[in-house]
Formats: structure tokens, sequence, C-alpha cells
């Protein structure tokens, strides 16, 4: 059993959570336990935290991906 | 003010050309632990590689450098106050890379390409990564070009190629960067692109030196790698491989480069304080265990390639400065056995005026001859053992003031020859002129006895009277193989002009 969290700018709702806890529990092979850290600057979506990946589904992580591109291309 | 329906425009442009080359949605994260010294300890990363790039979460970036089974030590690119305890880190799942190209030339950049000079953005023409792997054995072929440094003492005694290492050895103000930029000032017109790496020095010193560069006009094609001694061990670490990589995309387009470490030695401090910092055990001089491959992966990435490759070349010439004239101290050994020769400068002859003040005997070039032209190998053939047998006998001078005919003409060619050999900073003296006032002064065509001063006027105004009235036979050195009969015949009768018309004696 490994420990996660799940930070959010919005909580999710219990059915979403438990969506999240089956897919990595597959992943990884084991259950997953998830603590959950409100985080507003993550502008929305989900990013979940396990044993140190970090998986990024925040608004706030695309919109750098974005920026980055941008400046990485042309002056 | 804003015109929003264009900058809307773009965006939607943009974002349909967006096709994120990582779609994958995680990445190894961590929290630091401590943080000091440009040191910090982290937690987590999973998945972690050697050497990684990392990314703090305010912004600042580190390498991956000590991978433990319970935490990753990471030494940080920049500032240490961006970084602070309990932040993330994220990896980047890429190496240290440097922008390279074209668009570095004639730029002051600091290690990991950033613009020094103000000068504007850099437009590199890709990217390279710092650590890279050296040529292999049968991706390169021997020396076979010269690299003209345009010092006379070095290009014909230990004359260095393109492809070759060759270290500059000496204490402190002894003339080894004023070697290293004679260099760079002579492969004007050469097709040469430099590289002059500064790490750990003083922020004046280099400004200086890059004063000088630019007016002479040599910053057209030279590119300078900034780490001062106010700068992390980090960058100053890293200066060099960047350099290296920078030289290494001319290189592999089969164009030649000139790359210099100014120094290797406080490059090797930078690197063992990391270390010290990392835990990692100390060794010899509190040196980490892998100072020799630190300078050897280094320098091996200097090299000549071979035709399918294109026939590039990196000449390397790492500086090396010695306490005490010590050359038998680690790290000056360590240079010494991975280089292709050195070139020893001593104080004893700077102070002597001696300048450069090359030590002949100790100096060697292991490439020689392979460099040379014909023409060169024929007048500084026997050199090396003239000057040897002149140091020999010098000591007895000091004794015994009766000497035979033979000992004192020794001696007095021996003085004309060190009297030839010296030579002024920022003066490099182009090839043609070298053979032949190595020819006169060996062939010993000049009148004997000639007091200093008319030796100096001699060899100051003799080059000019050819190029005005014979440059014929500069042309004919550079564009044949060797000194033909007839044209050393050429160089004696002009010689015979000059000195009729100075009216100091007689041609011998």
């Amino acid at each position: 059993m490994i420990k996660g969290s799940i930070i959010a700018a919005k909580q999710p709702d219990d059915s979403t959570i438990k969506k999240i806890s089956s897919v990595f529990g597959q992943i990884y092979g084991t259950e997953v336990v998830f603590e959950l850290k409100p985080d507003p600057s993550l502008l929305g979506g989900i990013c979940v935290e396990i044993d140190g990946t970090l998986y990024d589904g925040s608004l706030r992580g695309k919109l750098g991906k974005i920026v980055k591109i941008m400046k990485s291309e042309g002056p | 003010m804003f015109d929003w329906k264009t900058i809307g425009q773009e965006l939607r442009g943009r974002l349909d050309q967006y096709a994120p080359e990582t779609n994958r949605l995680s990445r190894s994260s961590g929290t630091v632990l401590s943080i000091g010294d440009g040191m910090a300890r982290l937690d987590g990363l999973r998945g972690c590689r050697l050497n990684e790039l990392l990314e703090f979460d305010g912004g600042g970036y580190g390498v991956a450098m000590d991978l433990v089974e319970d935490s990753v030590g990471v030494s940080l690119l920049g500032d240490d106050a961006v970084v602070s305890a309990g932040m993330k880190a994220y990896g980047t799942g890429q190496v240290l890379k440097v922008p390279v190209g074209e668009g570095l030339t004639g730029r002051v950049v600091n290690p990991l390409g950033l613009p020094l000079d103000g000068k504007g953005r850099i437009h590199p023409s890709g990217y390279r990564s710092v650590e890279a792997d050296a040529p292999g054995i049968t991706d390169r072929q021997p020396v076979n070009a010269s690299m003209e440094t345009g010092l006379m003492i070095i290009d014909a005694i230990v004359p260095i190629g393109r492809g070759q290492r060759e270290l500059i050895i000496g204490d402190r103000q002894t003339g080894k960067t004023a070697i290293a930029i004679d260099t760079i000032l002579n492969q004007k017109d050469k097709d040469i692109v430099c590289f002059y790496v500064a790490i750990g020095q003083k922020a004046s010193g280099i400004s200086r030196i890059i004063n000088m560069l630019e007016k002479a006009g040599a910053m057209k094609y030279t590119t300078v790698i900034c780490s001062t001694a106010a700068d992390s061990a980090t960058l100053q670490f890293i200066a060099p491989y960047s350099g290296s990589a920078m030289a290494e995309y001319f290189m592999y387009a089969g164009r030649d480069a000139l790359i210099v470490y100014d120094d290797l030695t406080r490059h090797a401090t930078a690197y063992r304080a990391m270390s010290l910092l990392l835990r990692r055990p100390p060794g010899r001089e509190a040196y980490p265990g892998d100072a020799f491959y630190l300078h050897s992966r280094l320098l091996e990435r200097a090299a000549h390639l071979n035709n399918d490759l294109g026939n590039g070349s990196i000449t390397a010439l790492p500086i090396i400065e010695t306490q005490a004239g010590d050359i038998s101290a680690y790290i000056p050994t360590n240079a010494i056995s991975i280089t292709d020769g050195q070139i020893y400068l001593e104080t004893d002859l700077f102070n002597a005026n001696i300048r450069p003040a090359v030590n002949s005997g100790l100096s060697v070039s292991r490439v020689g001859g392979a460099a040379q032209s014909r023409a060169m190998q024929q007048v500084s053939g026997q050199l090396r053992l003239e000057l040897a047998q002149y140091r020999e006998m010098q000591v007895f001078s000091q004794f015994s003031s009766e000497m035979d005919a033979s000992t004192q003409e020794l001696l007095q060619y021996g003085n004309t020859l060190t009297e030839l050999l010296k030579q002024r900073n920022n003066e490099p003296m182009e090839m043609p002129v070298q053979i032949i006032l190595l020819y006169i002064v060996t062939k010993k065509l000049l009148p004997p006895g000639m007091p200093r001063e008319q030796f100096n006027t001699f060899k100051e105004q003799f080059p000019r009277y050819l190029l005005l009235h014979y440059p014929e036979i500069l042309r004919a050195i550079r564009e044949e193989d060797g000194l033909s009969d007839p044209l050393q015949k050429q160089i004696t009768g002009s010689l015979g002009k000059w000195i009729a018309a100075q009216d100091i004696g007689e041609l011998k």
C-alpha cells in the first residue's frame, strides 16, 4: 500500500477520487491511499503525486508548457 | 492599446501547431531537504538520471550530481536564493544543453549560453549536450595541418597542429594567457573559429582581454565563455564543457576550431569545492577521486576527425598554473599526461626579459614536425639541439674568462638565437617571415659580432623591407614546398641588398 496526494484547485467529488484510486491502483499494482491537498494556484484540473512522480493534469501546468514552447520559438 | 484580434489569431495559430513533444503527463518530482553553498539535497525524484537537468518550483535550475539510495544531491546553476527548503523540484528528462552555432561567434556568454555582452538574444543553430562522448578511435586521423601561433619560438620548436592538445603551463604572471591570446589574434583570415573559456578569473581581467580582442578585430571569429570568480562553483565547473560543446558544432561541420581553457587549475578547484560539498571522499590534495577524469574527458573531445566525418578539428590549449614551478603536483601531472605536449614557461626567463619565457628544454610537442611545413622543418630542425648546447656552455662562461674560439662562437650564436626568439606581446609573426629570419640566423649569414641593437633593428626592419621590395619571396615560401636552392639564393641576395643599404658591414 502506498501513499499519494491529490492536489486540486477545487475539491474533487467522491466518485472522481474513487476513479483516480482505482486507475493508479492498477498502474502501481497495490492499493493507493490519497490525501487531498487544496491548491488554488493550479487554476483548474488535478495533479496527482505518488512516490516521487508527479502527474500534472493542471491548467497551470498546461499553460506553463505553452509559455515554454512560445519562448523557444523565434524572436 | 492592444490589438486583441491579432493577438487572438496569433494565439489560435500557435495553439493549432501546438504538439507537445512530451505528451506524457508525468515527471519525477522531489522536495528540497536542505540547501546551502550552491548544493541542495532532494527527497523523491524517482527515476532521476545522473546529470539530469532539474527545474525548481521557484524558477531555478540544477544538475543532479549525486544519486544516493534515499536522496539526490543537486548542484544549482545560478543563484541559491531562488531555492528554499521544502520547495518542489521536477525532473526535465534531459541533460544540460547549451546553444551552439554561428550565432555564438562574436558574443560573450556565460557557461549556460546566456549573453553577457548586452548585444541581444543569441540565435542558435541548435543545442548540444554539455557532456558528450569524445570521437572514437576510428573517427579520427593523425594531426597533419599546422596551427600557427605567430610566436616564433613555439612555431619553430614546439609546433602545434590542428587537433592537438598542447598544455601551457607555468607560474603566475609568466605569460600563459598572453600566448593563448596571441594565438587567437594570429588566426585572423585563417578560417579557424576561436573560443576563449575564462574559468574563475577576475572580471576586470576578462574585460581587458575582451577589449584586446575587439581592438584587434578578433571578436569577429571568437566566442568568449565567461565564468568569473564570483560565479558559483557549478558554473565554473561547467564552463569548459560548454565551450567544448560549442566548438564541437564546428568540428562536426567540417571546420577547424581553437579553444583555450584559462585555466584548468581553477576548474579543478571549483570541482573540488563541489565534490567536498557533495560529501564525496577527498583524495590527494583533497581533490576527488575523479580529478583525472574531469580533465581527460574534456580534452579528449579535441581531435582531428577523419575525412568521412568532414576533416574538422578542435585544437585545445589548456592552461595550468603551477605553484613555485612545481610541475609534479597532482593537477599539473594529470594535465601533462593527458595532453600531446607542453609549453613550459619559467619565471626566471620572464624576469630576465626573455619573453615568451619558454623553456625550450622542457617544452615539447608530441606532434612536432608533422604539423610543420617542409620549409619550417628545414630551418628549425637543429634549433632545439643548438639551444641545448648553448645552455650547456653558458654555465662555463660564468666561470672562466678565457675560452677558445669555438666556444666563444657558440656563445655568440646562442645569444643571437635567444635574441631572435624574443617577441613582443600582440605582435604575431607570419610564417614566411619566421622562416626567413630563422634561415638567415641559422645559416649565420649576418656579419659576426653584430651588437644587440643592430640585430633588433634587423629583426624589425628586414621583414618590412622584404614586403616592400621582394614580396615574391614571401609568396614563394607560402606556396612552394620547402626552401629550394634558387629560393635560398633569393633570400641571401635580398639580405645582401638590405645590408648594403644599411652600411653595417659585409655579408659573410
